[in-house]
């Protein structure tokens, strides 16, 4: 027989102190052994009734009203970026490469359309350009710098 | 097209009616997070109206606690707490730090619960006792305001306020014994009242 399954009234008391007298709100693992004790002390039944006015007392607060459709149709435009206030989700961690998400920002909202235009611009140009000048400790392969001299007449490096 | 029945299903299996919605959201599935939203969007509000005595507040706070359910369900690991008590501690941490800017813009500001009739007579009746209730328990100390909303009028186990408030069961009970002894001492006048009432 476990701890749990006989209950002192000083167990009792303090359940009473802590979750007040409505039976359901008890621990749910000490509530039989609490209710076998309720039927057989009157002790018990004594420390209910003192308790059960302040749960009275609890009970008469107005419940909150429900959330309104407005506001569930509010969440859900602005999470979609659909509502004033635009919000694109991060692509998960575990995938989505760098276009995916690209695209996915621009699926999402069409305010944003004009900035990933420009997005991407700039990232193709970064792509060009990185790749023409490569890291800047790499040594420069003779080659490269050929190449990229042709593609400017000023260059008088060779 | 899975259905929000299906769902709570199989999610009975793992242990959390929410895991798989939570796992399509994470996809960006927008009917499930609209499905997410329908659960749990009128408990969220109403603890935290319950919290900050602000409707308009509360319904900032759901807001604010949904958007991170869209950004942050990728992130999500299950086997730990379940999803609703996650969602349920980020609205009370939200609640806490509106609530301590609040202190800090007004330090004498005191709470109020909405009323239906302000400044009405000063028979005590069912209304105003609600009402002298719904002030004391704004005059609380916040966690144990926090603990006692979670177990009494939203009527969460032990466990689980116990986790969304991050503390040991035993600390919970702690919270809770204080804040109602606290209150019986506030509504002492009120219970004479509401005894004589009754009578």
């Amino acid at each position: 027989m476990s701890s749990k399954d006989v209950m002192t009234i000083d167990r009792f008391a303090d359940i009473l102190s802590a979750y007040g007298g409505h039976t359901a709100r008890w621990p749910a693992d000490e509530r039989p052994a609490a209710e076998h004790l309720l039927r057989r002390s009157a002790a018990a039944r004594e420390l209910l009734a003192g308790e059960g006015v302040l749960d009275q007392m609890l009970d008469l607060v107005p419940r909150p009203a429900p959330a309104s459709e407005t506001l569930h149709a509010r969440i859900v435009d602005i999470a979609m970026g659909r509502g004033a206030a635009t919000l694109a989700r991060p692509a998960a961690s575990s995938g989505g490469t760098l276009w995916a998400r690209l695209r996915d920002m621009w699926t999402r909202s069409g305010a944003l359309r004009p900035a990933g235009a420009a997005l991407a611009a700039s990232l193709m140009l970064g792509v060009i350009f990185g790749g023409m000048v490569g890291p800047a400790s790499a040594e420069p392969d003779p080659v490269d710098i050929v190449e990229l001299a042709l593609l400017d007449l000023t260059f008088t490096g060779y | 097209m899975v259905s929000d029945d299906q769902n709570s299903r199989s999610g009975e299996k793992s242990g959390d009616p929410d895991l798989p919605l939570v796992r399509r959201i994470a996809e960006g599935d927008a009917a499930a997070f609209s499905m997410l939203v329908d659960r749990h969007l009128d408990r969220v509000v109403r603890l935290a109206e319950r919290l900050m005595a602000s409707r308009a507040d509360a319904e900032d706070v759901a807001q604010e606690v949904f958007v991170r359910v869209w950004r942050h369900a990728h992130n999500w690991k299950a086997g730990h707490a379940r999803y609703s008590t996650w969602l349920h501690r980020v609205a009370v941490n939200l609640c806490q730090d509106r609530l301590r800017k609040r202190r800090e813009v007004d330090l004498d500001a005191v709470a109020e619960m909405p009323t239906e009739e302000p400044g009405a007579e000063q028979i005590m009746n069912r209304k105003t006792v609600a009402r002298r209730v719904a002030e004391a328990l704004s005059e609380l100390p916040e966690r144990q305001r926090i603990a006692i909303t979670l177990c009494h009028f939203e009527g969460m186990g032990n466990k689980e306020a116990a986790e969304v408030m991050e503390v040991s069961v035993e600390a919970l009970e702690s919270l809770l014994a204080r804040g109602r002894r606290t209150l019986k001492a506030m509504l002492a006048d009120e219970k004479s009242h509401l005894m004589g009432e009754e009578r």
